[in-house]
């Protein structure tokens, strides 16, 4: 589970494979057909597809002349998913924080009074 | 470097951003923030206390701290004790208005050693602190470099997103 998380956020750190992969989640297609918006060689395109197929984020056709690409939505909903924990830790460790501050001042209130008082 | 837009939905997918607004003066929450004496207070969800609190409070230097909790139900119905350890790196301190450093978990909580970068900013108006709060999820430094900043989407799931694609956009918007 560690690894796939990690694989995936690996492929999800590139702006081209995000473009890629929305891409496929409109439909399965070539590679020239994905390569086609990006002034980029097609090697390094293959470079990027191979990475995503490593992550398992999509699967690639066997025929020679047609090797459609597809998109494998498991992953990214795992890291969806994994994100939406770290959502909610962040979100709880604020709403501490919030009530920390308040107690803080709530604090330093109260002793600024009993130093005034005792003047 | 790609020339292709992207939807930002698809950009959401690896980081997060959490915006708050506190009832308390910018040097407060960056205190709070960046003095262990404190961090230890409000560190953590509710179930658990942050124990062992290290900052060296610099950029360059490590932070780390444990968060403990006495009886933790991890899903399977049995309470557990728990420790768990994160840590990381200070790259950027600007106070009161800028923290940025690496946060990962110690590999013994089984929650993902990949290494993350959070990004902490303080504004302050008419004595409330707004703070934006974004954590990237890279893998590499590689990875880190390459990132094109500035997303400021929110988070979606993946099937809300794909939907919309499939009704909406297309790559470079002709589809």
């Amino acid at each position: 589970m560690d690894d796939q998380i990690s694989s995936t956020f690996a492929a999800l750190a590139d702006p081209t494979r995000r473009a890629i992969l929305a891409r496929l989640a409109l439909g399965e297609t070539s590679v020239t057909e994905l390569a086609a918006p990006f002034e980029m060689s097609m090697p390094a395109v293959s470079r990027h597809l191979k990475v995503l197929e490593k992550a398992g984020l999509i699967a690639r056709g066997r025929e020679a002349q047609w090797r459609p690409c597809k998109l494998k939505a498991e992953p990214l909903k795992q890291a969806a998913d994994w994100l939406d924990e770290y959502r909610r830790f962040w979100e709880e460790s604020f709403d501490r924080l919030d009530a920390y501050l308040q107690t803080i001042q709530a604090k330093e209130a109260k002793e600024k009074k009993r130093g005034r008082k005792t003047n | 470097m790609s020339t292709a837009t992207v939807s930002p939905k698809v950009a959401a997918q690896h980081e997060l951003h959490i915006t708050r607004v506190f009832d308390a003066p910018r040097e407060l929450v960056w205190k709070v923030w960046t003095d262990p004496e404190h961090m230890k207070n409000w560190s953590g969800p509710r179930q658990f206390t942050a124990t062992h609190v290290e900052n060296d409070g610099r950029p360059g230097g490590k932070w780390r701290l444990c968060l403990h909790s006495d009886g933790f139900d991890t899903g399977d119905g049995v309470m557990r004790k728990l420790d768990l350890w994160q840590g990381g790196e200070i790259r950027e301190m600007v106070a009161p208005e800028r923290l940025v450093y690496t946060f990962q978990w110690d590999e013994s909580t089984g929650l993902g050693s990949h290494e993350t970068v959070v990004t902490v900013t303080l504004e302050e108006h008419e004595g409330k602190t707004t703070m934006n709060f974004h954590q990237a999820f890279f893998v590499t430094d590689k990875d880190r470099d390459g990132h094109v900043r500035g997303w400021n989407s929110s988070f979606d799931k993946l099937g809300d997103y794909l939907g919309e694609l499939q009704t909406k956009e297309g790559l470079h918007g002709k589809r």
